[in-house]
């Protein structure tokens, strides 16, 4: 019983999941939905990291929430 | 207790399938296939067809002032319209903002040559299924889809503009 009703909880959860369509993006678009809201310290938190780390890239995907491109 | 197991999992697989498909009512329209039909008003309020401008090559975008790659766009389409109206090629640009406002303030700084056609609530982009914003199509004299563009990069423009060349070249059989 207790697992149906885990499942159940999950399955709510994860209805909360929506398919958003390229022209719905307009909030998904501006700057403060962005991972990295100062690009410029992100940048330099990325090359202080290379430096360390000795190896670059895996940072995602190029393009913007708006899913340009 | 495995047929159990086994149940629930059937279960749990199905209805996160349920819960995370995605509703498709429309088709995808994509290279080949005729173009839809569709009103639209322009900033005047003046209603436009799509089958109205059949007998000409269309340049159709979609475009949202909060598309960064479509801000790039437009400029460009406004050379285009300079260098090939005469030759028969017609830009419409259908903004699909939600809020008005927002793209007038854009289309005060670019200050389209083309038409522009609005459609806030999105009607024609759902219809046809785009894929990303902006979305352009190049639609021949009889309304079926010659070219689909999906986004907009620097780079695009040369390609573009001799794609678009090539074609209006070619002269009509």
């Amino acid at each position: 019983m207790k697992r149906v009703l885990l499942c159940l909880l999950i399955a709510t959860l994860i209805s909360g999941c929506a398919h958003v369509s390229p022209w719905e993006k307009r909030g998904l678009a501006r700057p403060h939905m962005a991972f990295e809201p100062d690009k410029l310290e992100a940048r330099f938190m990325k090359k202080v990291h290379q430096a360390k780390e000795g190896t670059a890239g895996g940072y995602g995907v190029g393009g913007g929430g708006c899913g340009c491109n | 207790m495995h047929l159990v197991r086994a149940k629930l999992a059937i279960i749990a697989v199905v209805l996160l399938a349920v819960s995370t498909a995605a509703p498709v009512f429309a088709e995808e329209v994509g290279e080949g296939m005729p173009m839809p039909d569709f009103a639209l008003s322009d900033t005047a309020g003046v209603e436009h067809r799509l089958s109205d401008f059949k007998g000409n090559y269309v340049y159709l975008d979609f475009w949202a002032s909060w598309c960064p790659p479509c801000l790039v766009s437009l400029p460009w389409m406004n050379e285009m319209h300079e260098k090939f109206s005469e030759r028969g090629l017609k830009i419409i640009a259908v903004n699909v903002d939600e809020v008005w406002g927002e793209a007038e303030r854009v289309m005060k700084k670019i200050q389209p040559l083309f038409l522009v056609l609005k459609d806030g609530s999105a009607s024609v982009p759902k219809k046809i299924e785009i894929p990303v914003m902006p979305t352009s199509y190049l639609i021949d004299k009889e309304g079926r889809v010659l070219m689909r563009h999906t986004g907009f990069r620097m780079s695009d423009k040369a390609k573009l503009e001799q794609k678009l060349s090539e074609i209006l070249n070619t002269p009509t059989l």
